[in-house]
């Protein structure tokens, strides 16, 4: 499976984050590593098996309707890195 | 007096009788992180304030002649479990001052058995393997020999006995491999059997938080304390908690079991000698002591590394995709909302995560997400049924926990994600949510042991416990000094 330098660097802008050259060539070669190793990628054994996602069948948890106390402000806010009660401040992004 | 030495249920009495009061533990206690602390790097936060108030609590108990399980017991967490009063930082700069609003569901329930918490132990960023090198704070180094990994401060603190017993995450096996590193048994339950309520978690699906203890009676006797239904925890199970402490005292309970071993176990890539021969030797002596010992043929468990790894890469692109320095963590400020996310993100994660995370967000998209990503997902159900099947017919899979011993510090040929090779046996569990028990055997290894591993069927945790108990009779465990 071979992926182009141009398909790491949308995935990389995917996941808003910014990689220097060597760690782009750390990638692709992490990358080409573990599809060498994924021999079952090419299989067509896998065609009609479900996929799973989650380890164990477990059944919808729902708890019962109650109002109950939310995150008080303060607590909300005090780990925000720029805040004026009772918001949280971001850069403008209107001009 | 070495309270340190005590399985907690022993020191548990002790302090209950007031035998021993809480404020010489703590003192103890103190001492003993500070020192771990100093020659390992164990601790994120070694905030001797934690130590003294969790001490106090647990003092005014006393003097109410309340009845705690586990009074004056020590634990250390691994700094991806929150605790209030101090930070939680997954060992990352992202996250370096934040405070948790809540405490995890373990933590709570700890505190109200009478155990308290001494500090948070430093670990690879994110859990994303356990390299010991991959942490914003620094090097874990190993105990019994610095110029080597422990894998986990976790791991670090407990065979130091500067603990009586840790908790820590287990995505694909850090905990049991960390614990291999260092010499000590470690447990990771059952996927649903303990909340996962305030662990950060990076991939959902994957990780569970595990023990560390220094031998299976302590193991034992933690399971029962943080096991059990938590309505917070969407993810946990109601299903029956036995008295596992019990259960071992009950010799007529333990063994012999029927044991199957992976006829193609050898085959992991860079097994070293020391630790097949280890395997071997226990094999051996599971037969004399009448263990039923078979080989069977899993063709898929070679696979699951691999499979572990690319759906870690997914689910750890999505989980982490909030830390953008909007509500919390870091925040590199932008010109616009854009740029302060990517700048946020590019600064407040390591080399290794981003990397890891670049990869996810590759095989979310486009065909990538069914030429990968569903493909593994269809590769989990092919291992999860084949170890469904085996242990239909056995009682317990016997592999070794790590291929090799706790590689240098100053060696990369291992420090790989894509995938880990530390997690060839350890992955597979984690992909079928089963439990598994990792115990220290003799070996030639830098801790003078190597780590061997049971998996067992979902929630029959005590077999693993009854079986590692019988090992670790016949290999008491060794500490190195600090």
């Amino acid at each position: 499976m071979e992926i182009s330098r141009e398909e790491f660097m949308q995935a990389s802008w995917d996941a808003r984050l910014e990689l220097m050259p060597e760690e782009l060539e750390g990638l692709e070669k992490q990358t080409k590593n573990i599809f060498e190793q994924a021999t079952f990628l090419q299989s067509s054994a896998l065609d009609d098996v479900e996929a799973t996602y989650f380890p164990l069948a477990q059944k919808n948890t729902v708890r019962e309707d109650l109002a109950a106390p939310s995150l008080p402000l303060e607590t909300a806010l005090s780990n925000a890195p720029g805040a004026e009660s009772p918001y949280i401040q971001v850069p403008k992004i209107v001009e | 007096m070495d309270f340190y030495k005590h399985i907690v249920q022993k020191l548990a009495g002790e302090v209950n009788a007031k035998e021993v009061s809480p404020q010489q533990i703590g003192e103890d206690v103190a001492r003993r992180c500070a020192a771990v602390h100093e020659k390992c790097n164990a601790f994120i936060k070694f905030d001797p304030e934690l130590i003294e108030k969790g001490i106090k609590d647990i003092s005014q108990k006393i003097a109410q002649n309340k009845k705690l399980p586990l009074a004056g017991v020590s634990f250390g967490l691994s700094d991806a479990i929150c605790v209030g009063g101090t930070t939680t930082t997954c060992a990352s700069r992202m996250l370096e001052s934040y405070r948790p609003p809540f405490e995890a569901s373990v933590v709570l329930k700890l505190k109200e058995w009478g155990a308290f918490p001494a500090g948070k132990t430093n670990m690879d960023e994110f859990n994303l393997g356990a390299t010991g090198k991959n942490s914003f704070f620094g090097e874990i180094k190993n105990p019994w020999d610095t110029e080597y990994t422990a894998g986990s401060g976790a791991a670090a603190a407990v065979s130091s006995r500067a603990v009586n017993f840790a908790l820590a995450p287990d995505g694909c096996g850090e905990l049991r491999y960390s614990a291999s590193y260092c010499g000590i048994p470690a447990l990771k339950p059952t996927y649903g059997r303990v909340s996962r309520k305030g662990l950060v978690d990076v991939a959902p699906s994957l990780d569970q938080i595990g023990i560390m203890a220094p031998s299976v009676l302590d193991l034992a006797a933690i399971l029962e304390a943080i096991s059990g239904y938590d309505p917070e925890d969407p993810t946990s199970f109601a299903h029956e908690v036995p008295s596992y402490t019990l259960l071992l005292q009950e010799k007529e309970n333990i063994g012999p079991f029927k044991v199957a071993v992976p006829e193609n176990w050898a085959e992991a890539p860079y097994l070293e000698e020391g630790i097949k021969k280890a395997f071997l030797e226990t094999l051996e002596y599971l037969k004399k002591e009448n263990f039923q010992v078979q080989m069977v043929s899993l063709p898929n468990f070679s696979h699951s590394l691999v499979t572990a790894a690319i759906i870690r890469a997914v689910e750890a692109f999505s989980s982490l995709g909030n830390y953008d320095g909007v509500r919390f963590g870091l925040r590199v400020e932008g010109s616009h909302l854009q740029e302060m996310y990517r700048k946020s993100r590019t600064e407040g994660f390591g080399s290794n995560l981003k990397q890891f995370l670049t990869f996810g967000a590759l095989i979310s998209a486009g065909n990538y997400y069914g030429m990968v990503f569903q493909k593994a997902q269809k590769m989990r159900t092919l291992i999860i049924k084949e170890l469904e099947s085996c242990l239909q017919s056995f009682d317990l899979l016997f592999i070794p926990a790590v291929p090799f011993q706790a590689p240098l510090l100053s060696s990369n040929d291992k420090a790989c994600l894509l995938p880990d090779p530390a997690g060839y046996y350890t992955a597979a569990a984690n992909l079928a949510g089963l439990p598994a028990i990792t115990i220290p055997v003799p070996a030639e290894s830098v801790s003078g042991s190597a780590g061997v591993q049971f998996i067992g069927k979902a929630f029959d945790e005590a077999k693993l416990l009854q079986a590692g108990l019988l090992l670790e009779k016949e290999n008491p465990p060794r500490f190195p000094n600090v």
